[in-house]
């Protein structure tokens, strides 16, 4: 397990797009481009992974573009490998683009550079499918807010 | 609004127009008088620096504007801070394609958006509003719901949304976004954003 700066960033579930997946089923054959942004709300800080989950439901469709836009301040960092075995090549045929933005509340100076530096570690240790990727332009950032 | 006024030839080259009302909200009567000169536009901006109620502008002001979204070239609306929209007021913008709801706050926008009666003309048009691209930057869902309720005289909807292409809304009501996307069989592109986390049906 890898935590991401005492416990500050993991993948959100328990979300506003819990059901995300079962409503676009019907679309799918026509949806190309789609993006999800979740702002924060200091009333749900337990997050369990449901983007990947629901992500999971519409797999195989035509997306090619996907963004995806967190906030988040808790729990480990272990969660992004579901987004990372979610978004399989396989899994998403004609998915071209994967944007992560990973935006997290404001820190002072030296806990930027060592959330930046643990940040790094979780990148190359969460996607490696995705990092690995022929077909996939997989960017992912880090944003303070 | 001086130069068109000066050389009136440059009227029918403008494609896109920022109208951005300040106090004055009704404007001076040489704004309208521009205004008429307008022939092509084909995408209009309509903001205020605070806030603007629909309902409460001066005939003349919203007629010159409905005007400009009954032009057979315009396709794009845009309002920012304008609350109390009548979607009838849509119903003769025969060729609107995109429409863009930026920063309203009232729950109340497009609330009893069909009681109105359009302003003119009376004739109704043989197809509904074909849109393909909607954008609601805040409190969407509510929005999106009067979209789908309105309805024309005749019983058609103000808005067809079969053909919509693009839709950007911020999530605060899975199930509406759900009876929504049901009208919608061509969905290309679809953007989702939530400042509130409801709980899933």
């Amino acid at each position: 397990m890898i935590f991401f700066f005492n416990h500050i960033i993991s993948v959100p579930c328990n979300s506003a797009f819990a059901g995300f997946g079962d409503i676009i089923t019907p679309h799918i054959r026509v949806l190309k481009v789609a993006s999800l942004s979740e702002s924060p709300d200091p009333n749900h800080d337990i997050y369990q992974g449901t983007i990947p989950s629901e992500l999971a439901k519409i797999a195989g469709g035509n997306v090619v573009e996907l963004t995806i836009e967190v906030t988040l301040w808790d729990s480990s960092a272990e969660e992004w490998g579901k987004l990372d075995t979610a978004l399989a090549s396989s899994k998403w045929p004609a998915l071209k683009t994967f944007l992560l933005t990973i935006r997290v509340l404001s820190r002072h100076g030296p806990e930027i550079d060592r959330m930046a530096e643990s940040f790094e570690q979780v990148r190359k240790a969460q996607f490696p499918r995705l990092l690995a990727s022929q077909s996939v332009d997989f960017r992912i950032e880090l944003r303070w807010i | 609004m001086e130069l068109i006024n000066r050389a009136p030839a440059i009227a029918n080259y403008i494609r896109h127009l920022e109208l951005s009302f300040g106090k004055w909200d009704d404007g001076p009567n040489d704004f309208l008088c521009t205004l008429q000169r307008l022939t092509k536009v084909e995408s209009l901006t309509i903001s205020h620096w605070d806030f603007l109620d629909w309902r409460t502008l001066q005939w003349p002001v919203r007629n010159a504007l409905l005007r400009l979204m009954y032009l057979p070239t315009f396709t794009t609306l845009t309002l920012r801070s304008v609350d109390n929209f009548l979607l009838a007021d849509l119903v003769h913008a025969a060729n609107l394609r995109c429409l863009k709801i930026l920063k309203f706050y009232s729950t109340t926008f497009f609330e009893n958006s069909t009681d109105a009666a359009p302003v003119t003309p009376i004739i109704l048009p043989e197809k509904s509003v074909q849109l393909r691209e909607l954008l609601f930057d805040s409190e969407g869902m509510s929005g999106i719901k009067q979209i789908t309720d309105a309805r024309r005289f005749d019983g058609l909807p103000v808005i067809d949304l079969t053909g919509l292409a693009s839709l950007s809304v911020n999530v605060d009501d899975m199930d509406a976004l759900r009876t929504f996307l049901k009208q919608c069989e061509y969905l290309v592109k679809l953007e989702l954003t939530s400042k509130t986390f409801p709980q899933a049906s």
